[in-house]
């Protein structure tokens, strides 16, 4: 099928006739085998470029995005539409064994959405891809701005995306490539043109958005007590409209999501918070009432996702100021999707300046966590395999990991399970296989296992997963994944001393950002202004 | 004990007593005074009886029933606790402590899981616990346990009559425990589990059944609270009253002692009634149901301890 043969198959029905703006440059691109990075604004359509090029290749395309929120999204859109998508987050650990089983098999979705953690961390789900890599037509990475360790989005699993697509096609294989992002900056664009091997870069000419008009309050010292007199009064001349307020904080006494809700929910009716903290089920509530417009208020941090689509949000507020004019801008730009006219306002007060300089000058990873994760990944006694649960780590754990292993102190070996314990037999095969093992150890532990045998662990991992696409084992239980590693060397001052400077420049970089734009707003510069400035648009 | 005086010299001084021969005496006059009544309600309240049969063999019946149910379990933990197994863990600490304990150990798999909000520190410290230490305490609590075992006649074990004499203060010196992570609660359960010969349980429902068996008194305590309960009068509750859980603090071998000596006055009790003699492999496996049935029977009050609108505090097995 054509693009044109897709968009009346699928799209007709959403009344998406014809393409706009850079959909259709971006979609031939594709087609044409560039790999390409497409920055669009929210609103103008990017998931768009991604279901029609996957549907005119007519392969099966893998999306990696971020926030599970976002492809919950998506998946339902598509399966609306009768197609055949497939969502492993959402599903128990016996299901995605039975799906990815199916996939090793050649029964391929049209769509597979997965997180990046997994991407960097499921060996299953890499090995069953590898099999069926001929059968993949198209890897998207959405909301590709989270690569970049300059912005506050960063994702560590982020960067290891291209090797994981390296080790499902190799690295002379790739098939066609698409990254989407809604704001990116010079610095950033690089990073990713560089780490992707981007052959074509498309800038839609509209990333301001005409129909948001945008103010900055500036408060200048008053304290941020003060600023929820200014709410209220935007609440006010807004009434019965979507709002989004940005806080940027789940706990503390005050100024935070939590707080805010509780205070505002005593005024006004249909009010909610939305932050990391809340269950995946609380999100998709109070998603689905937002969108429904049963709630019309909804304080949340960051974790109210990126593209998340809710076309009538007319109101989106900063509480606190944002980080940088590119995440301003790309929460900004949450509102007014439909294309009518939308607000933004943004509460400026020194002590919140403050505050999100402490945010900054705290984030990423410090020689104090990067010392304590190299010293909790040393092996045990004299043993040169370690092993990691990925899930169990706190975020700036899986920061230092990930640095530790770029910086090649260590290096991951295999992505597996700790215990065959899990398994049970479902063939021939798949029985001596578990009674060799346990002749072995009694502990079926995987690391046991191949340290009696003498041989290496990706060896029987890889055995662990063919096994299992052949239908030799099924699963008793839920597998115990782990990320198998060896330590390549010592961590030395002198790499530390490295790893910290880089460290450093970023957040220096991120610090001048931030301050360039505390600068704007403290000389009254309009918003307008400071975003096609920062953002380069002309 | 309450806990805003942790630390304090009150604290301190509670501490002492409970390990202090003389005040278990004064607690165990008024323990013992209490237990007929509850012995007799345990004996003839509903075990779901047969009309045929006689008491006697009824409760011989009940008896297998308690006694088959603690093997099943138990062969969960033998699996795993294995000595010679225990080798072979140390070879892959971290599958040890992801695998092994944490999805095989019936006791710290269902804490994991467990819903109940009085667990989310504990939670925490499991999930930091380093992987080699929690390796080492439970090597030190198998090997212990083999030891004291092997070395614990039943002569020997019937001739102890005071806190010092069951030697299970050696446990702290043997590093059994890992402060925060692993306890007596849990320490407790692997133990009873593998020799309920001669380890209790001080599951939190012990605790609970000596705190009703001293007629919820405070005893010689400075802070005029039961030395079975931790009052947490400076945590917040849901509710908005004063919570209390069991003394998780409680010594370990103060609380054998008692138990032991609550078996030994319903050992006796069963052998008078029902010329019975419950074994002695399994003789701990009695208490529990026994401690189970007193808390049971005030259930209520003890909802009203814990917080009544966690329901899941009940039911945790720590």
């Amino acid at each position: 099928m054509d693009k044109y043969e897709v968009l009346e198959k699928y799209f007709k029905k959403d009344n998406i006739v014809s393409f706009r703006g850079k959909q259709e440059e971006a979609i031939d691109a594709v087609l044409a085998g560039e790999k390409v990075l497409c920055l669009m604004p929210t609103g103008e359509g990017k998931s768009l470029i991604y279901q029609v090029s996957g549907l005119c290749i007519g392969q099966a395309v893998i999306v990696i995005s971020p926030l599970i929120a976002l492809m919950k999204q998506q998946y339902n859109d598509l399966v609306k539409k009768g197609l055949r998508c497939l969502f492993l987050s959402e599903l128990d650990y016996r299901n995605q064994f039975k799906e990815l089983n199916s996939i090793a098999k050649g029964s391929l979705p049209d769509f597979i959405f997965i997180s990046p953690e997994r991407a960097a961390n499921d060996g299953h789900l890499e090995f069953v891809l590898n099999l069926i890599r001929d059968k993949i037509g198209l890897v998207v990475v959405d909301e590709a701005h989270c690569i970049s360790q300059w912005g506050e989005d960063f994702r560590p699993a982020y960067k290891t995306i291209p090797d994981f697509i390296n080790r499902v096609f190799g690295s002379n294989s790739w098939p066609h490539i698409l990254c989407l992002t809604a704001t990116l900056n010079n610095d950033d664009r690089r990073q990713i043109e560089s780490d992707f091997g981007i052959t074509k870069t498309i800038i839609s000419p509209n990333l301001w958005r005409t129909n948001l008009n945008l103010t900055l309050i500036n408060l200048g010292s008053i304290k941020d007590d003060s600023k929820d007199d200014i709410l209220q009064r935007i609440f006010e001349k807004h009434k019965g409209e979507k709002i989004l307020v940005f806080v940027h904080r789940k706990h503390g006494s005050k100024g935070t999501t939590r707080t805010l809700y509780r205070k505002f929910s005593e005024m006004y009716t249909g009010i909610d918070f939305f932050d990391a903290d809340i269950s995946d089920s609380e999100k998709n509530r109070i998603l689905q009432g937002f969108k429904d417009g049963s709630i019309k208020i909804v304080f949340a941090t960051s974790a109210f996702g990126m593209g998340v689509d809710i076309p009538d949000i007319r109101v989106v507020v900063h509480y606190l100021i944002s980080e940088s004019v590119e995440q301003y801008y790309q929460e900004v730009g949450r509102a007014g999707r439909d294309g009518k006219p939308a607000y933004g306002y943004l509460l400026y007060t020194k002590q919140s300046r403050n505050g999100r300089k402490r945010l900054i000058e705290s984030s990423l990873c410090n020689e104090e966590i990067l010392r304590a994760e190299y010293a909790n990944r040393i092996p045990r006694r004299g043993s040169e395999l370690g092993s990691i649960k990925y899930e169990e780590l706190t975020e700036e754990r899986r920061t230092a990991f990930a640095l530790l292993i770029e910086y090649k102190v260590i290096n991951v070996v295999a992505k597996g399970v700790q215990s065959t314990q899990c398994y049970k037999e479902s063939g021939n095969e798949g029985k001596q296989f578990l009674k060799e093992i346990k002749e072995v150890t009694a502990t079926q532990l995987t690391k046991v296992v191949c340290k009696r045998r003498g041989t290496p662990i990706n060896s029987l991992i890889s055995n662990i997963w063919r096994l299992c696409s052949k239908g030799e084992l099924s699963l008793a239980s839920s597998p115990g994944k782990a990320i198998f590693y060896t330590i390549n060397k010592e961590l030395y001052d002198d790499i530390v001393e490295e790893i910290i400077n880089d460290q450093q420049v970023k957040r220096e970089k991120r610090m001048e950002a931030f301050m360039k734009f505390v600068t704007a707003i403290e000389n009254d510069e309009s918003a307008e202004t400071i975003v096609k400035t920062a953002l380069n648009i002309t | 004990m309450r806990h805003s005086m942790i630390d304090s010299y009150i604290w301190e001084k509670e501490f002492k007593l409970m390990l202090d021969q003389e005040h278990f005496e004064k607690v165990w006059d008024i323990v013992e005074s209490s237990l007929d009544d509850f012995i007799t309600l345990y004996f003839d309240s509903s075990k779901n009886p047969i009309s045929v049969l006689k008491p006697k063999d009824n409760l011989n019946l009940y008896i297998r029933k308690l006694i088959d149910e603690h093997c099943t379990e138990q062969d969960r933990y033998i699996e795993i606790f294995d000595p010679e197994l225990m080798d072979d863990y140390e070879e892959d600490v971290d599958g040890f402590k992801g695998e092994i304990l944490s999805k095989r150990c019936p006791v710290i798999r269902v804490t994991l899981n467990s819903k109940a909000a009085v667990l989310k520190d504990w939670k925490i410290a499991y999930k930091l616990a380093s992987p080699q230490k929690l390796y080492d305490t439970f090597y030190n609590i198998i090997s212990f346990a083999e030891e004291y075992n092997d070395d614990m006649t039943e002569e020997e074990f019937n001739e102890i009559d005071t806190i010092e004499g069951n030697r299970l203060s050696e446990l702290t010196e043997d590093a059994c425990y890992l402060t925060g992570v692993i306890g007596t609660g849990i320490l407790s359960n692997v133990l009873n589990n593998l020799y309920p010969r001669i380890f209790p349980n001080m599951f939190k429902i012990g605790m609970f059944a000596l705190y009703i068996l001293s007629e919820k008194k405070a005893i010689e305590m400075g802070s005029d609270s039961s030395e079975f309960l931790m009052v947490k009068d400076d945590i917040p509750s849901k509710t908005g009253i004063i919570e209390a859980e069991h003394n998780y603090y409680y010594p370990y071998e103060t609380f054998a002692l008692y138990t032991l000596r609550i078996y030994r006055v319903l050992d006796k009790e069963i052998q008078v009634r029902y010329k019975l003699k419950f074994p002695d492999e399994y003789r701990f496996v009695l208490i529990n149901d026994f401690y189970k049935y007193i808390v049971e029977s005030q259930r209520k009050d003890i909802q009203t301890l814990l917080g009544n609108d966690d329901i899941y505090k009940f039911r945790i097995p720590i």
